[in-house]
């Protein structure tokens, strides 16, 4: 079970969200595009990039080196012509040979075809000029350096150069084009990338949108859960206001017709069927109630000094009547280690144990139930108290065990209708438990029975004074006024006070009861909430506003609306505490009995304390009641230090100010109602930079009143 | 059950809000002067905060509006009072108080109006 009933509402309407088709598909190919194309395209430019840029350096490289061995050597033959040198012809031939080397790796360097035949035709234009110089060194060795001379060899090397030089246009031209090329692919690959982007771009788009689709559903869907598990909560509430009505009439009038001596034994049984049956209905109300709290964790323990062996007869009591019916043993065992009180909910307590109890004997044929308590360990003020309830009977098989505790489950479906109950009275035991911050287990044999253990860490309570005064039965005789207007309730709530002996009164409306508590003097009053006209709550607070005693007799709501909050509404409007509908004799009589012994001690309180000129004792009893009297003792010596050296004028004007703020509010809390004032018109003057000798004297008149009033009222507390 | 700090320098105060508080199982921290209030308000996210109108340091209003600046947290605040008007009341309310009381503050009603600001869960029980 979720704890809020909103997001669960919204898990199960709504499929799981997905993407549109289009989205992915686009993403899908734009990641393709990016990573195999681009990459592609990137590597493919970049290797025809690099051969291109290498060979143009290295046909750039090869025609300069040419040019310039072409040069030095022309220079060399030229001196060898002049002087007939053959030494220097050999260096001819040497520079010769180096430049066909660099002729060979130009050829190497050049990679288009066109090119080769520029090349091819260079080659040939060499090799002309080379035979033409070796013919003219072959002169010149001959010592015919006329004819050497005469024989012309520029327009040769002009022929060479000029292809030399044409290669490099070439080259240059082939770079070119090339480059058009490469510039083609680059545009392409942009081209691809921002496709791709695009592509990444609506997918962005789509997905962004359709996920703001989706928190738009899911607020809205938030928004309708939320108002729906109000409107849960509030039909939860009518209901149980609906049902607990009319069974008040029920088990009101059996309870009643049970106690009239005429009925003939046959009737007898016949009410007490119907009693029964009564009762067992609002058990079910009651479970479904306390469920519906609990998951909407609305229900909140009552934390009081509790005393486990009472609590702990008073179940074995209780169900006493269905085990003697069934011949079933009961026994109780509780550990002498156990504290006289702890600290907890004593009606949560009692009702996981008599739900464990009842199911115990429920499912027990023969045999007996036994219910224990022990302390297992004390750590500081804690016990951890284990309580124990075992049977000898059906059992449960261990794989069904967790099933037992989950709501709306029973062992078996057959189960439910055989024996009855809501279901839910376990997993109504094991979450009150874990409020409790307890734990409770099961542990069974089928056929051998089923011990429950609850293990409870609970703080031990030995002050005797937090112990809670008991009030026994109501007195009798005390005068009890009814505001109800069902004809049917105000005749049970009548019947069952007479029957514990009140002179009751009743009336059916809140207009009444007002003029009738105005003159007549009631102890008590028990009020219906939803009247027509003017409601309980309304008629509290008109009540609540009457001078006098009448203004403050004690009011008990009666009511079939009994969750915390709207309890809490009743004892806001002014009421003493209340009754839950359908009315039972017992909890009437104690609720009435309750209310009527705190009035009781209230008004011995308000004996005590006669308003004295300028001291109210009340206030200060009640400052007193709660400050620690130690420290009520340090603030008196302040607060009388403070007013001394302020009534002699010692201190400085502003220190003055805040002194007398001070003491006004302190003093005003404590009930020294003069000093408060004085200090608060004092304050005023100072604040308003008005004349304030008057205001001062005052003061100064006012300023012993701490030690003079609220000094032996203190003093006589310290010494009771 | 719930945390609540009260700034107040008036020690009698202070006392009478931890002795009023305490027994209900509240946890009660005191400061007494307003400097660094919203400091430690937003460090320690209390359930309730009671602020005093007037004391050394940064006054209540001025600690008030520093506390309400959080967008992520907002505690409830009772203010408490001296000396007041209502106009003075008016411009607490408007700079986000939830509650306003008068000194000398009754203990009861001090614990009616404290459990009034707090979620229900960490009210007293019963």
């Amino acid at each position: 079970m979720t704890n809020d009933p909103g997001l669960a509402v919204a898990a199960r309407s709504e499929a799981t969200p997905t993407y549109p088709k289009g989205a992915i598909i686009l993403a899908l190919i734009a990641i393709a595009l990016v990573s195999f194309g681009g990459v592609a395209v990137n590597l493919l430019v970049g290797e025809r990039l690099k051969i291109i840029t290498n060979s143009q350096i290295e046909v750039l490289q090869s025609v300069q080196e040419i040019s310039f061995i072409n040069t030095q050597k022309e220079e060399v033959i030229d001196i060898a012509l002049v002087d007939g040198d053959l030494r220097r012809l050999e260096q001819a031939l040497i520079l010769q040979g180096n430049l066909r080397t660099t002729l060979s790796r130009l050829e190497r360097a050049i990679r288009l075809p066109e090119n080769r035949i520029a090349f091819r035709d260079a080659f040939n234009v060499e090799s002309e000029l080379r035979a033409a110089e070796e013919q003219q060194a072959l002169l010149i060795a001959a010592g015919r350096l006329q004819d050497a001379r005469a024989l012309d060899l520029d327009p040769q090397r002009r022929a060479f150069m000029h292809q030399i030089e044409q290669i490099k246009q070439r080259s240059q031209h082939y770079v070119a084009e090339s480059g058009g090329h490469i510039d083609f692919w680059l545009q392409l690959n942009l081209m691809v990338n921002l496709f791709a982007s695009l592509l990444v771009g609506a997918t962005l788009f789509l997905m962004i949108r359709r996920t703001r689709v989706w928190a738009r559903q899911l607020t809205r869907m938030e928004r309708e859960a939320r108002v729906a598990a109000q409107a849960k909560a509030d039909f939860l509430a009518t209901m149980s206001h609906e049902i607990r009505t009319p069974l008040n009439g029920v088990i009101g009038f059996a309870d009643l017709l049970l106690d009239d001596s005429e009925l003939t034994v046959e009737q007898r049984r016949q009410v007490g069927q119907i009693q029964g049956a009564g009762s067992m209905l609002l058990a079910v109300v009651n479970d479904i109630l306390d469920f519906s709290r609990l998951d909407a964790e609305k229900l909140e323990l009552d934390i009081a000094p509790l005393a486990f062996e009472g609590l702990l007869d008073d179940c074995i009591s209780i169900v006493g009547q269905m085990a003697r019916e069934k011949n079933l043993l009961m026994s109780l065992d509780v550990d002498p280690a156990l504290a006289d009180r702890y600290l907890g909910d004593a009606d949560r307590l009692r009702q996981v144990v008599l739900n464990l109890l009842s199911n115990a004997i429920k499912f027990t044929p023969a045999g007996g139930v036994s219910l224990s308590a022990k302390v297992a360990d004390s750590v500081g003020e804690r016990d951890r108290v284990i309580i124990e309830v075992a049977d000898t009977g059906i059992g449960i098989a261990a794989d069904r065990i967790e099933q037992l505790f989950q709501p709306f489950t029973q062992a078996d479906s057959g189960i439910s209708k055989r024996f009855g109950g809501s279901g839910l009275g376990l997993s109504i035991c094991r979450r009150l438990i874990d409020l409790m911050d307890g734990t409770i287990t099961l542990k069974s044999d089928p056929g051998c029975g089923s011990t429950f253990t609850i293990s409870l860490s609970m703080v031990r309570c030995d002050d005797a004074v937090a112990e809670q005064p008991e009030h026994g039965a109501a007195e009798p005789g005390a005068r009890i006024l009814v505001v109800e207007d069902l004809p049917m309730n105000r005749e049970i709530a009548l019947g069952m006070l007479a029957r514990s002996g009140h002179s009751v009164e009743v009336t059916d409306s809140g207009e009444n009861a007002i003029a009738m508590l105005r003159d007549g003097a009631f102890e008590l009053v028990l009020m219906d909430i939803q009247m027509a006209g003017m409601d309980g709550v309304e008629t509290a607070k008109r009540v609540r506003a009457l001078p006098g005693a009448a203004g403050r007799v004690p009011i008990l709501a009666m009511t079939a609306n009994i969750l915390p909050q709207q309890v809490r509404s009743y004892l806001d409007a002014g009421m003493n505490g209340h009754v839950a509908k359908p009315l039972r004799q017992g909890h009437l009589d104690k609720a009435i009995a309750d209310a009527l012994g705190a009035s009781q001690a209230r008004a011995e309180v308000v004996d005590l304390t006669q308003s004295s000129d300028g001291f109210d004792e009340a206030a200060f009893d009640r400052i007193a009641a709660i400050l620690p009297l130690p420290k009520l003792e340090t603030h008196l010596a302040t607060l009388s230090a403070l007013t001394r050296e302020i009534a002699k004028g010692q201190l400085p004007e502003a220190e003055t100010q805040a002194g007398v703020h001070k003491i006004g509010s302190q003093a005003g809390a404590l009930g020294l109602f003069r000093l408060a004032t004085a200090a608060r018109q004092l304050e005023d003057c100072l604040f308003n930079s008005l004349p304030s000798d008057l205001a001062r004297a005052r003061f100064a008149e006012a300023a012993g009143d701490t030690d003079l009033f609220a000094r032996p009222r203190l003093e006589a507390r310290l010494a009771a | 059950m719930a945390r609540i700090i009260i700034a107040d320098d008036d020690e009698f105060f202070v006392d009478l809000v931890r002795a009023a508080l305490e027994p209900l199982g509240h946890a009660v921290g005191a400061l007494s002067d307003g400097d660094n209030v919203s400091a430690v308000v937003n460090r320690k996210q209390p359930d309730l905060l009671i602020l005093d109108c007037s004391m050394p340091g940064k006054t209540g209003i001025a600690v008030l509006r520093e506390v309400r600046a959080s967008k992520t947290y907002r505690v409830p605040v009772i203010m408490i009072t001296g000396r007041t008007s209502h106009a003075d009341e008016d411009i607490g309310y408007q700079a986000g108080a939830d509650d306003y009381m008068r000194k000398p503050v009754d203990p009861d009603n001090l614990v009616v109006r404290v459990e009034a600001l707090l979620p229900e869960p960490l009210r007293r029980a019963g």
